[in-house]
This record gives C-alpha cells, sequence and structure tokens, in this order.
C-alpha cells in the first residue's frame, strides 16, 4: 500500500516541484524590471558624435592617473557592444577600468534603411578615424591603443594596416582574418557561417540586402541560433527551468536575452563587403579588400599585435584568427588563447579578469614611460 | 528488472496525463509548420514537394507516437523506480521521461535554431498583418509563381530537417538496443544520449549537400518573393501617388552622396586654412633635404588648432612624455599621409560634422 502511495504521489509531488521552479521563475520574471536587467550600466561620457556614431570615454575606477595610454574598444556591426559590459561581476570594461586602463568605446548606433549605403570606407576610414583623432586631441598624443572585437577586429585591424603611425598597439580579440580557414578545424560545428557564405552565389546576397536594404538583425540572430541546433532546441525549456530555479542565474540569463535580442541591422553596402568580399572572396589576406580607394595591406602592421581567440569559437574558428600571424608585419605578434566559446570570453564568469588581466600585462609592457 | 515489452495495463494518472497533454500540445503549437503545410497544400500552384514533405513529417511523427506508446507502457503512470535511485525516485523518472518525450518530439526540431531562418524568412517575407491593409496584395502574391517556389523551397528545407531527425532517432534507437539490459532504465543517459545523438545528426545534416543547395534556393526563393512583393506594392503605390520604396531609397542614396561630398569639402576648406596659418618655409627652416619639416609644422599647427573644451585644464602638453614622444616620431612616407589627413580633419565642430 504504501508503494502505491508513493507510486502516485511521487510524479505528483515532482509534477508540483516542476510546477514551483516554474512559478518561482514566472514570479522572478513578473518583478523583475528594465532596470533589473540594464546591460552597459558602466559610467561613461560622451566625448564626441558623428553621425549615429558615438564616442564614450568610460569613467575611471582607480585614483590617480590611467595605467595605460588611451585604449578604444570597437565592436562590430553584428551585435551591440554591451557584451563587454553585461554585468558589473561580467564586464570587461569594469575589469580594465579596475587595472586602470584608459577606456573609451565606440556604439555605431542602430542602423536604419536610412544607413544603407554606409560602407567599410566609411566606418573605417571615417567614423574611426573621427574617433581616434578625437581621442588623441583630447589627450594631445598622435597615437592610441585599439582594441578591436570580433568584426570590430578586422575594422581595428584594417584601420592599423592604413594608420599605422596612429596606432600604438593593436589588441584584437575573436576576429576572422583568414575566412577560409574554417576548413582547417577539425570540429564541424565549427564555422557554419564561412560555410554558408561560400555556399550562396554572390549575386544572392545583392539581391538579399536589395530587398531588405541592410541585413536584417533577425536574420543574423537566426543563423547563430542554428549554427548550435542543439542548445538551441534546451534552451527556453529543459535549461530554464534549471536557471528559472535560481533568481542570480535567471537574471544572468536575461540580461544575455537581451542583449542578443538587441541585435541592430548591420548596413547593407557595408554587409555586402563582409558577406562577399571577405566571407566569400576573402580578400583581406589576397591583399585585394580595397578601403578607401587603396588595397590593405596587412604587412604594414608593425605596431605590437595581441590576437586573443577562443579555443571553441564556434562563429569565428580558431584558425580563421590565428592566420593574422602569418600576414601581419610586426614583429611583436603575441597569441593568447582561450579556453571557451566566441561570447564566453567575455561572458563566462570562469574567465572574469583572465582576458583583462592579460590585456592589460601585455599593454603596460608596450607603454609610454609615463605608465610604467 | 524492468521489462520494456511489458504490457500490463497502467492506471491512470490524471496529473501526469494532464502534464503530457499540455506538452504535447505545446509541442504542436510551436510547430507552425504544419499548418503552413496545410495552408499552402491548398495553394493550386504549389508542387508534389510541399505533399510530400508533409508526409516526411507524418512519418516522423508516427513513428515517435509509437515510440511514446510504447515507452508509455515501460513507463506506467505509476512510474517503476530506478534502482540506483532513492527517495523520491518515481516523480524524477517521470519528470525526466517528460523531459525525454519532449525532446524526442520530431516538433521540437522544428522550434529549434535549425528551422529559425526558415522562420525569420517567412516572418520577413510576410511581414505583419495590419487590418485589412495589404490583404489584397498578400493573396495576389500568393497565387504567384514566386509564392509557389518559396513555399517549395521552404518544403525541401523542412525534409532535409526531417531527415535529420529520422536518422537521428534511428541511431537512437539501434544505440539504446545494443545498450546491454541494466537493471533499470536510466532516463537522465537515455536524454544526455539522444541529445547528443541530435546535435550530430543536425550538425551533419547542415553541412550536407542536400542541406546545402536547400538553403540556396530558400534564401534565393524568398530574397525574389520579398522583391516581387514590393514591386507590386509599388505598383500600388504609384498608382495611388504614395512615395514607394525605391524612390525613398534614392533619397537616401542622395543624403549619402551629399554627406559624403560635405565632408571632403570641409577638409578641403581645414587643409587650406592650416596651409594658410602653417610657417611659411624661410631662413629658420631646417635644413634643406629633410621633407619632413613641413610635415612637422603640419602636426604643430594641428596640435594647436584642435584644442578643445575637452582637454582644458589637462597637463600641459609639454610635460606629457607621449607628447614628447608624438615629437620626437620620424615622420615617414606614410606618416605623410596620414598627417595630411589628421590636419584635414574638420576640427571646428567635432560633435556634430554634419
Amino acid at each position: 500500500m504504501k508503494q502505491s502511495i508513493e507510486e502516485w504521489f511521487g510524479p505528483m509531488s515532482d509534477m508540483l516541484n516542476f510546477s514551483q521552479q516554474f512559478a518561482k521563475g514566472a514570479e522572478i520574471i513578473g518583478r523583475v524590471n528594465a532596470k533589473d536587467i540594464e546591460v552597459g550600466t558602466s559610467e561613461k561620457t560622451l566625448v564626441a558624435e558623428f553621425d549615429k556614431v558615438k564616442l564614450y570615454h568610460y569613467k575611471t575606477l582607480v585614483k590617480g592617473k590611467p595605467k595605460t595610454d588611451p585604449v578604444l574598444i570597437v565592436y562590430g556591426l553584428v551585435g551591440r557592444y554591451t557584451m563587454i559590459d553585461l554585468q558589473e561581476d561580467r564586464s570587461l570594461v569594469r575589469n580594465l577600468l579596475l587595472r586602470g586602463v584608459d577606456l573609451y568605446v565606440v556604439d555605431w548606433g542602430y542602423a536604419s534603411r536610412a544607413d544603407q549605403y554606409l560602407n567599410f570606407d566609411d566606418y573605417v576610414a571615417y567614423y574611426l578615424d573621427e574617433c581616434v583623432d578625437a581621442i588623441c586631441r583630447e589627450n594631445t598624443i598622435d597615437s592610441i591603443n585599439l582594441f578591436g572585437i570580433c568584426e570590430g577586429g578586422v575594422f581595428t585591424t584594417l584601420y592599423a594596416a592604413q594608420n599605422p603611425e596612429k596606432v600604438s598597439n593593436l589588441v584584437i580579440s575573436i576576429t576572422p582574418i583568414d575566412f577560409a580557414a574554417d576548413q582547417e578545424d577539425d570540429d564541424p560545428s565549427h564555422g557554419f557561417i564561412n560555410l554558408w557564405m561560400r555556399n550562396l552565389a554572390a549575386e544572392d546576397i545583392e539581391a538579399m540586402i536589395e530587398a531588405y536594404g541592410n541585413l536584417p538583425g533577425e536574420v543574423m540572430g537566426s543563423v547563430f541560433q542554428a549554427m548550435t541546433p542543439v542548445k538551441s532546441m534546451v534552451k527556453y525549456n529543459l535549461d530554464f527551468i534549471d536557471i528559472a530555479a535560481d533568481d542570480s542565474k535567471l537574471l544572468n540569463f536575461l540580461r544575455m536575452e537581451k542583449w542578443l535580442a538587441d541585435r541592430p541591422h548591420h548596413p547593407g553596402a557595408a554587409a555586402k563587403q563582409w558577406l562577399i568580399d571577405l566571407y566569400k572572396n576573402n580578400l583581406l589576406i589576397k591583399g585585394e579588400f580595397v578601403l578607401a580607394g587603396e588595397k590593405v595591406n596587412l604587412k604594414t602592421i608593425t605596431m605590437p599585435v595581441l590576437n586573443v581567440y577562443a579555443e571553441r569559437d564556434h562563429i569565428v574558428p580558431p584558425p580563421c584568427s590565428k592566420a593574422l600571424k602569418k600576414y601581419v608585419g610586426s614583429k611583436d605578434y603575441t597569441e593568447l588563447a582561450l579556453p571557451s566559446g566566441h561570447v564566453g570570453i567575455y561572458v563566462s564568469s570562469r574567465l572574469q579578469g583572465v582576458v583583462s588581466d592579460n590585456i592589460f600585462s601585455w599593454l603596460s609592457k608596450r607603454q609610454s614611460a609615463l605608465h610604467q | 528488472m524492468t521489462d520494456r515489452n511489458s504490457t500490463s495495463a497502467t492506471s491512470s494518472n490524471p496529473f501526469f496525463d494532464a502534464w503530457f497533454s499540455n506538452s504535447e500540445q505545446l509541442m504542436r503549437a510551436q510547430a507552425n509548420w504544419f499548418s503552413n503545410v496545410a495552408e499552402t497544400a491548398q495553394s493550386p500552384d504549389v508542387s508534389e514537394v510541399v505533399g510530400l514533405a508533409k508526409q516526411h513529417w507524418d512519418q516522423c511523427e508516427a513513428q515517435f507516437n509509437s515510440w511514446v506508446t510504447a515507452s508509455d507502457q515501460w513507463f506506467p503512470p505509476g512510474m517503476k523506480p530506478s534502482h540506483e535511485k532513492t527517495a523520491g525516485s518515481a516523480g524524477e523518472s517521470a519528470h525526466a521521461f517528460e523531459k525525454l518525450k519532449l525532446m524526442l518530439n520530431p516538433a521540437t526540431f522544428l522550434s529549434s535554431g535549425i528551422d529559425e531562418l526558415n522562420q525569420v524568412f517567412q516572418r520577413l517575407a510576410d511581414g505583419p498583418d495590419f487590418a485589412d491593409i495589404g490583404v489584397l496584395e498578400k493573396k495576389f502574391m500568393r497565387t504567384g509563381q514566386d509564392w509557389s517556389n518559396l513555399c517549395n523551397a521552404n518544403a525541401e528545407y523542412q525534409t532535409v530537417i526531417a531527415t535529420a531527425w529520422g536518422q537521428a532517432f534511428d541511431r537512437f534507437l539501434k544505440e539504446e538496443a545494443d545498450e546491454p539490459q541494466v537493471e533499470s532504465i536510466d532516463l537522465d543517459r537515455m536524454m544526455q544520449r539522444w541529445l547528443k545523438v541530435a546535435n550530430e545528426s543536425l550538425i551533419q545534416a547542415q553541412r550536407s549537400d542536400e542541406f546545402l543547395a536547400a538553403q540556396r534556393k530558400l534564401f534565393k526563393t524568398n530574397t525574389q518573393y520579398k522583391l516581387k512583393q514590393r514591386e507590386i506594392i509599388e505598383a500600388w503605390c504609384e498608382a495611388y501617388t504614395m512615395p514607394t520604396r525605391s524612390e525613398v531609397d534614392d533619397l537616401h542614396l542622395m543624403v549619402y552622396e551629399l554627406r559624403r561630398e560635405l565632408r571632403q569639402l570641409k577638409k578641403q576648406v581645414h587643409s587650406s586654412k592650416n596651409q594658410a596659418q602653417a610657417p611659411q618655409p624661410n631662413s629658420e627652416a631646417p635644413e634643406s633635404g629633410k621633407q619632413a619639416s613641413p610635415l612637422k609644422a603640419q602636426v604643430q599647427t594641428a596640435t594647436v588648432i584642435t584644442s578643445t573644451p575637452d582637454n582644458q585644464g589637462q597637463e600641459p602638453a609639454a610635460s606629457s612624455p607621449q607628447k614628447v614622444s608624438a615629437v620626437k616620431k620620424q615622420p615617414s612616407k606614410e606618416h605623410a599621409a596620414t598627417v595630411k589627413k589628421a590636419v584635414n580633419v574638420d576640427t571646428t565642430n567635432n560633435r556634430k560634422p554634419l
């Protein structure tokens, strides 16, 4: 009889627990307001503004003078820069500031159809150049440190190649350089964007961008989801139920979801260059990518280079990033491999501090006498 | 030992049944593709591909349902607890079994990432419905060849996913069957096995020639449909003397080009001003042959000119080692070009150049 009751009440109890867990999650979500899941909250001031592009200077978190020359963080157009400042305990920005880095960031804004003609010339040779000049003016210097992330890493690489004297040190992370090197990666889950872009005809990509004006943020979002099919399959059911039981985990999850949902459209002309010239035709390493009327030669990158990549990066496979070593002219080239995925470098609790420690340490050895 | 083939009668647990029923309904609700297929199948222009795709998915669903029926008999609502488990394991088993069923359901493949691109394309192509606006145009579009092509491409794409599910399911069953009989069924292990098999199957499918061809076709037909839709809407706009998308895009292009031109003109103006303000080569000029001198003068000029309220109150530039470093720098040929560029920068209003 006892067994029978257990048989009856066991599942009931489990259902009850399940429902309670779900209800708790729903209750937390119910009382969460926008402020609780704000991202990109580190204090910063607007330094300059060019059309929709804004240059910010982060407020220092240490007393006294900064311990480094200015560092400009350049994110790509595929997502928002807020990923590097997701929350207080998962923030590359905060970790760098706590180490005394003088930090700036460029916010590309939200492209609308009115911005569909903006291309790499505009973003790199004009907006980024304006940002660098503004920082140089503000600090009365003639060069700064650039720190590019993902597509922003390509921007900074292009900029450094054409303006080597304005870049003291170049740091790039999770950045594709050789867009065909995914084929050297043995992991079949890596490099789907590379494979799928090679699969499409250039005229079809052009027609798609013609049809929508820009590369819609939703399309890129769906491509990212398709790259990890089972992860996407369990995310909002199995995983969510576990997460919902813990306030802190749930808020982390919601902040990450907020960042993922905040995916701007990629300006059309720049998207054509990104997908066709780079992903499909791999022009950068061939020395055929044209910026501001000139072919970009990576050999002109002679300043110290730190290349940070993720060993389990399925979006930018490690060989695509590591290829930079073969093409730059710099004799001071360093690689930093991290045991993580693409975004994990910045949002993983395990790696908090690791990236910032390494970047700070690397930069400190290469700064002017003032900071040594 | 648990007999997986047991057909003993099971007592009904209303909570369990209700939960299972809800899960099924939830998954069915997510599988909007079935309704899409039903809708498109009514279109006279849609080929047999859609029907075949539906058959394929029906087979997947039937395969899944037969497994559910069989497994319901292995795990009656009372749930035989695993020998390895401790108190409360019956409840855990029920929970784990539900999760396993949820994950094994072919409809879950359609709600996973692999079909996300397809769904996004559908949403983008169709756009939102606002009352009766554009209903006629949408109906008109759906009678056209482009819509038919899109439906076929969609069906082919879905068939690749269905094939992946079928292969994964077969492999899962085979691996389960190959497993030596154990004292009890470990549902967590089964779940992990299924997720691993499903992941590998989908990853493999997404690299297959069939998938790549289907993806290419879906991408192309979606674009063609969208462009055709635009053509029809623009014809409608023109008929009612409203601005068309193409006209607005022309305006955007014009504004974009004017802005670029304005930037260039501003740079030229400031370049001229800077050259006028720069010290002229005279007796104070450095020795001849040192081409760096005019450039250095330009640098100094630029530095003075670019003083802004933002850097007032800071340390004098001369005391900054960075400044010293800058002055010491030997201008190269490349530097010359860059300095020229730096001097040309708009400095009168760097917050809003345009």
